[in-house]
């Protein structure tokens, strides 16, 4: 019954969309009322199938393909969008979710700009529960059901995999609300700084979002996939990328457009570019047609309808774009010298990167479509792209807070340029000291990371006090801060890092890097779902023990997978392989020493804070105006 | 409107800079970065392809059943196939959890003098019925070619 229940909501929802599409074009306010009852369909449909899986019920194909009566509750719960219906459904949920924060956050904006706003949302919505209807239905039944089903990828039975998804989704579907917003003020041509203000809240609202998604991402890969990295420019990767990097340029040309009337096309042209790629994003993943760790078996039919609609809605984009963008008026014009300039700047690098990182991720694509032989681009090619672009947008970055808006001069933040440099000196120097002898590359990961740092510092000097600063003043100081720290996070765990792998019996011991890793043998260990050989590794420094680790290697007799869990105390990392001969005494592990990567995973939680507190902070500011 | 239109070029060229730095540096780092794939019967087959020597290229296939040998010393040996020509590998370093014999695989490497593969990468894939699509690709081409077309 919980899954008609499902798949009548959903049917509803579709039937209702085409009501809300048809009542705001003609602007009436049924549409936001149809966009209220739409969100709540789809959050009953997604409840309904969290509901069958609670339960476990078999006769549902989705359940029985995806899940367990054995798999713990959470996991139960969290294997609702660990597979393809499922996700979509969330991604459908989220959109329309979205659609009805719409309504009741936009009481005070121009009518028409939102009713209009709202078809465009509708009809992403729709498409999006044709697609889920006719070949992606997560509730249909089975007949005769099976007598348990065939449990959760075991990689995926986990806390940080558990909420990467709806983060990520937060932030993609998030871009929905730019996109659609920009789409209907270009087709009434009207539009002023106004408009800016609107928009932040959502940019930041998404951006956060995805960024925190992106960072869960990252950690889960790190401890997880055992392989001591933490980003491979994956396909997958490159594909959440993206549109945080264009979300990122965008985030900034709001400022500079509010502020200051300007760069108004820009906006709308990264608003629609943000959701574009976050469709692509999405997408790319969901259509099976990426080689990547993270890809997942998929129907072809699927792909094929889920490219359509990438295509639609991002070529429709920019195509109103085109034939509307010249009604437009262009804005102030701002001295070469400015902090206008320095965004401008700073987007231009961003929307480079992005670029860079769209070509190598899609060109496989494009070569192996046109039959013109199966490559892959892999981190060489992103290092050697990726990097040079970053330095200057860096070195950049922390001179722009220093410069004042419309024309600065040089001459009054000379002062400030030379104490931030003294100081990220003196930060790099003293990382120079300890970490003597290293790569050229990681000085000038180091002097980066610390200029970012000091100059985060001096910004807050400068102001010459500490209280009664605006909470986005504060949430621009940590984020830029925090990327500083991340990237001085990165210097550790990519250029310093130390690797080794080593076959291991009771009593061998090894060094790393100052560390003598002792293995004392392994354990049969039985979990709630699965069985394990979890081993016995004393850590220990000049004599005295540091910790104790238990990598595990684990199989999951219900899915017949096995995984490996990695053990990590600090900047030591351990990964159990495989046994190498059958007395199960002998086992190929792996060790990594990073240095400083707890500053990366510090750097990018207070990038997330930043986003917050900007967040909080334009929130309180609209509630001001009011 | 002389100085609008001063910005308006200075705009234009900043971002022509741009995208032109980003397609230079792009193409040169795609020319000297990307790797190639190749089936097994690219190597060996009729139409021998000689892949570059200066850089790893990867190969994939299905483990050939029974193949898999692992030594003492933690190397791994194995054949892979694409059901008409097989190259033996060797492979040092920990095998993803999903490596098992009839799995698609695919790995990143060189060949040596004796044909032998070896390899320091090793991809198998998360999920159970996933292949790769290279690796898919390869196999749907030898099937054609002995006439048997697979659905």
């Amino acid at each position: 019954m919980i899954a008609e229940f499902g798949h009548f909501c959903l049917i509803l929802a579709g039937i209702i969309l085409l009501l809300q599409i048809y009542y705001s074009f003609k602007t009436s306010e049924i549409a936001s009322r149809a966009a209220i009852a739409v969100s709540a369909l789809s959050i009953a449909a997604f409840l309904s199938l969290i509901a069958a899986y609670v339960i476990t019920d078999l006769t549902v194909l989705n359940v029985a393909e995806n899940s367990h009566t054995q798999k713990p509750l959470l996991y139960k719960i969290t294997g609702v969008w660990g597979n393809h219906e499922g996700s979509m459904l969330l991604w459908l949920t989220i959109l329309t979710m979205y659609s009805a924060a719409m309504v009741i956050f936009s009481r005070n904006i121009d009518r028409k700009l939102l009713l209009r706003a709202l078809s465009i949302q509708a009809l992403i919505a729709f498409g999006l529960i044709i697609y889920i209807l006719s070949v992606s239905n997560p509730f249909e039944r089975l007949f005769p059901p099976p007598i348990n089903g065939n449990g959760l990828n075991p990689l995926l039975q986990d806390l940080g995999l558990a909420f990467h998804p709806p983060l990520l989704y937060l932030g993609y579907v998030g871009f929905s609300v730019a996109y659609s917003f920009s789409i209907s003020a270009l087709i009434s041509g009207k539009i002023n700084r106004n408009f800016a203000k609107i928009l932040r809240p959502w940019v930041i609202f998404a951006w956060t979002n995805l960024g925190a998604g992106i960072a869960l991402g990252s950690w889960w890969a790190y401890y997880e996939l055992g392989w001591g990295g933490w980003w491979f420019w994956d396909p997958v990767e490159n594909a959440s990328l993206l549109p945080w990097l264009v979300g990122t340029a965008l985030l900034h040309s709001l400022i500079v457009m509010e502020k200051r009337g300007s760069l108004i096309k820009w906006v709308i042209f990264l608003s629609i570019t943000s959701f574009a790629l976050s469709l692509l994003g999405t997408f790319l993943v969901r259509s099976g047609i990426l080689t990547s760790v993270h890809a997942f078996a998929v129907d072809p039919a699927r792909g094929v309808f889920i490219l359509s609609l990438l295509f639609i809605y991002s070529i429709g984009g920019f195509l109103i774009y085109g034939l509307r963008s010249h009604l437009i008026k262009s804005g102030k014009a701002f001295s070469p010298i400015s902090r206008e300039s320095s965004m401008v700047i700073n987007n231009l690098f961003l929307i480079t990167a992005a670029a860079t990182i769209l070509i190598g991720t899609i060109y496989p694509l494009i070569m192996s479509a046109l039959d013109l032989g199966q490559i892959s681009v892999g981190a060489p090619y992103f290092n050697s792209t990726f990097v040079p672009l970053m330095i200057p947008m860096i070195v950049l970055m922390g001179i722009g807070g220093f410069l004042q808006w419309k024309k600065a001069e040089i001459s009054s933040i000379k002062s400030h340029i030379l104490i931030s440099f003294l100081l990220s000196s003196l930060i790099t120097g003293i990382y120079g000291y300890i970490y003597y002898g290293a790569p050229i590359m990681a000085f000038i990961g180091f002097a980066l990371g610390a200029w970012l740092i000091a100059t985060s510092l001096i910004d807050i000097f400068k102001k010459g006090r500490i209280t009664g600063l605006p909470l986005s003043f504060w949430g621009m100081i940590i984020a830029h801060a925090a990327l500083g720290i991340a990237i001085i996070g990165m210097v550790g765990a990519s250029i310093l890092a130390i690797e080794k792998t080593e076959i291991m019996y009771k009593g061998k011991t090894v060094d790393l890097s100052g560390y003598e890793i002792e293995f004392t043998g392994t354990k049969i260990n039985i979990g709630p779902n699965y069985n394990s050989d979890k081993a016995d590794i004393i850590v220990k420094k000049d004599g005295e023990i540091v910790t104790i680790l238990h990598p595990e290697k684990r199989i999951y007799p219900s899915e017949e997978q096995s995984t490996t869990e990695t053990a990590i105390d600090g900047n030591i990392y351990v990964a159990l392989g495989n046994p190498v001969d059958d007395s199960g005494n002998k086992w190929l592990i792996r060790l990594y020493y990073h240095p400083l990567i707890q500053m990366l995973w510090l750097g990018f939680v207070l990038i997330t804070i930043g986003g917050v507190l900007s967040f909080i902070g334009r929130i309180k500011s609209i509630g001001k105006t009011k | 409107m002389h100085k609008k239109q001063k910005h308006k070029i200075a705009g234009i060229l900043l971002i022509m800079l741009g995208v032109g730095t980003a397609i230079a540096l792009s193409l040169t780092a795609l020319n000297q970065t990307v790797s190639f794939f190749y089936s097994p019967s690219d190597l060996l087959g009729e139409n021998k392809i000689i892949p570059p020597s200066n850089r790893p290229f990867r190969m994939g296939g299905l483990v050939v059943e029974g193949s898999i040998d692992k030594k003492p010393d933690g190397k791994i040996y194995f054949t892979i196939t694409d059901n008409a020509n097989n190259i033996d590998v060797i492979y040092s370093g920990i095998t993803p959890d999903l490596f098992k014999e009839g799995q698609g695989v695919v790995v990143t490497g060189n060949l040596n003098d004796d044909n032998i593969f070896i390899a320091t990468g090793l991809l198998s894939k998360h999920d159970e019925n996933y292949m790769p699509p290279e690796v898919k690709k390869s196999l749907e081409k030898t099937a054609i070619e002995k006439g048997h077309p697979t659905k």
